[in-house]
């Protein structure tokens, strides 16, 4: 019985269904505010707070970074040389001191860059006048106010309809009571359009202003070749045996060369404006290198006619190869841009990236397999250094469904400040490419 | 100088798909004053209406995009606004919350009530029920969603939602006799001076 309508149901039905209240003159202005408030974080705040990170960010990789002056970060190096620190090991302290001008440079630019960032939030003041006066919306209600007052001065009893609010009302809309108190609530509504009739035209889809959370898997590879000599200009390389018939080991070298690496990770980002993104995130990465260390140095041979001794320039002596595995935790900060669009959308996005070594091993290998009786040991490149990559990428997100995104992502990665002394860099020059799926939250 | 538009309803949902504000602020014009009723049945104020209206409007440029054009959008707008309102009253918990009843009985009078009642009368019945009551009442008998929708929507069971509505038009007969019966007492008292 309670399945169909009964006469209480009529009855009521009768008097609503069709019925109509007029909204506050105000509540317009309120979902205009409401949907622009949502739409559009305070800017100055969001711009302030990625700055901060930004150069937080980079102040703290430089200060952890400042070069060492003694002898000790050889010591961390991985390889144990008890050689007296040479002409050109000061020398290349020197460079590291002056190696950090750049850094500072770099700062400057920073700051300068995100000074620009700080000037756009006063942007959309500096726009509104501008709308305003070239609006043809705002025109057209001035004209039409004009118009209607004077109307209204000649037949001030009758009220007047005002069907010509371009943009406001419909052809089939109610008269409006010209009564003052509406027509300044109407200019408002007018102002407000104005000032964000520029975003109107851009017309992008409000999926695109969301937080997303994600979880992503990377796969990287370099070619970079960290090369270096290690000891230079000595009678005397530890760790290679007795070179009965060297004469002025002149060189141990060493050349780290990175290979593959595989990471996983979250990331998420919140929005600044439409297109505009902070991105923060998390992630773990493994790497895998090589390293070959030579001895090189003179050797006198013996000449098979003359029996003369012969000296022999720049003889590899003695080499000794490495696996490493480096693991360190990464945490980047970048600004994304996004190039709206449906179903595929594509953005670029750059900034930098905070790394800490978790661990580093190596082990000893013969080229192709670890040496017998090799034990892989722990290597401590640095006193918790925390270097500083600049990161810049471009990529593509894909809507699998409502919310859910999967995006492909190369990334290309610059070590800001590398420190020449010691045996291995991190997260050094690379390319990866990021993969992973990605949650839109509204 | 007047400027009329001439804009269809599929062309100001179009626009309000691509975020045109002129398009929203035309929709808003065209179904404001109907939804803000819809609300106002939902509300126990004026002032709360008015912000569920909004909210429902916010919500409506929002998710406009999953407007495919296949039905009414009126329909579309109004079972959206109505969502809004459930959730802004907590009407879903006050619902959740009551028992239903297996055992009973319509019997309420089957006979249109004999005095017109204006919109204002009939508001304030719908005012003084509970709020369990008035959700499925007004779902039901004026807002055409079936049993089926309204536990969906509600998070109750069909039978849930048959008990409320029948306890509601109990509830609304009770308060349709007492009116009557003041106004019957009124009209002797009148005729007997």
């Amino acid at each position: 019985m309670q399945n169909k309508p009964n006469n209480i149901d009529k009855l009521f039905q009768a008097a609503f269904k069709d019925a109509v209240m007029e909204p506050t003159p105000t509540s317009w202005n309120k979902i205009v505010a409401a949907i622009n408030g949502k739409y559009m974080v305070p800017a100055t705040w969001w711009y302030a707070a990625a700055a901060a990170l930004f150069l937080g960010g980079i102040g703290i990789g430089y200060l952890w970074n400042l070069p060492k002056e003694d002898a000790a970060t050889y010591a961390k190096a991985g390889v144990e040389v008890s050689a007296p620190k040479s002409v050109q090991q000061e020398e290349k302290v020197k460079e590291i001191e002056t190696a950090s001008i750049p850094v500072e440079v770099k700062l400057e630019a920073v700051i300068k860059s995100t000074s620009t960032l700080a000037e756009m939030s006063n942007q959309t003041e500096k726009i509104a006048p501008k709308s305003l006066k070239n609006s043809t919306t705002l025109k057209s209600v001035e004209n039409t106010i004009s118009e209607n007052v004077g109307v209204e001065t000649a037949a001030s009893v009758q009220p007047i309809e005002m069907k010509s609010f371009s943009g406001f009302k419909s052809n089939d809309s109610k008269p409006l009571q010209l009564d003052g108190k509406n027509i300044i609530e109407q200019l408002q509504t007018a102002a407000l359009y104005a000032l964000f009739a520029q975003e109107d035209n851009e017309n992008a889809a409000k999926a695109d202003f969301q937080q997303t959370f994600g979880g992503r898997l990377s796969s990287g590879y370099s070619n970079s070749t960290e090369e270096k000599n290690i000891l230079a200009n000595s009678d005397y390389a530890e760790g290679f045996g007795a070179l009965s018939n060297a004469k002025n080991v002149s060189t141990q070298s060493s050349a780290i060369n990175y290979g593959r690496s595989i990471g996983l990770g979250v990331d998420g980002s919140y929005p600044i404006s439409r297109k505009l993104s902070v991105r923060y995130g998390l992630n773990f990465t493994r790497w895998n290198a090589t390293e070959l260390q030579e001895v090189t140095g003179d050797v006198y041979e013996l000449d098979a006619f003359s029996n003369a001794q012969i000296l022999v320039q720049d003889v590899v002596l003695a080499t000794k190869q490495y696996d490493y595995r480096v693991n360190f935790l990464e945490v980047p900060l970048t600004v994304k841009w996004d190039f709206l669009s449906k179903k595929v959308k594509a953005f670029i996005s750059t900034g930098v990236s905070l790394s800490y070594l978790t661990s580093a091993s190596k082990i000893e290998t013969d080229g192709s397999q670890y040496v017998a009786g090799a034990k892989r040991e722990k290597v401590t490149p640095n006193d918790g250094r925390m270097p500083v990559s600049l990161i810049a990428s471009t990529g593509l997100e894909y809507q699998l469904a409502k919310g859910l995104n999967i995006r492909f992502e190369p990334i290309f990665r610059a070590q800001m400040n590398k420190d020449e002394t010691l045996s291995f860099n991190y997260p050094f020059n690379s390319i990866s490419l990021n993969t992973g799926i990605y949650y839109s939250i509204n | 100088m007047k400027i009329i538009f001439k804009k269809t309803l599929e062309e100001i949902i179009e626009g309000c798909k691509r975020g045109d504000r002129k398009c929203q602020r035309l929709l808003y014009d065209k179904f404001a004053p109907k939804m803000l009723m819809v609300c106002r049945r939902y509300a126990s104020n004026s002032d709360e209406a008015d912000d569920i209206l909004q909210d429902g409007f916010i919500r409506a440029f929002d998710k406009i995009g999953q407007f495919e054009g296949t039905g009414s959008f009126e329909g579309w707008l109004r079972r959206l606004i109505v969502n809004v309102a459930l959730r802004h009253c907590q009407m879903k918990k006050a619902v959740s919350n009551m028992d239903d009843i297996d055992d009973l009985k319509e019997d309420i009078e089957d006979e249109i009530p004999q005095y017109e009642f204006d919109m204002n009368e009939l508001l304030q019945m719908i005012d003084l029920l509970p709020p369990g009551y008035k959700a499925v009442f007004n779902m039901f008998a004026i807002d055409d969603f079936s049993h089926k929708e309204i536990a969906d929507m509600l998070g109750i069971t069909v039978n849930t939602s048959k008990s409320q509505l029948a306890r509601a038009r109990g509830y609304l007969q009770k308060l349709i006799s007492e009116k009557r019966y003041k106004r019957l007492e009124a009209e002797h008292a009148k005729q007997a001076q």
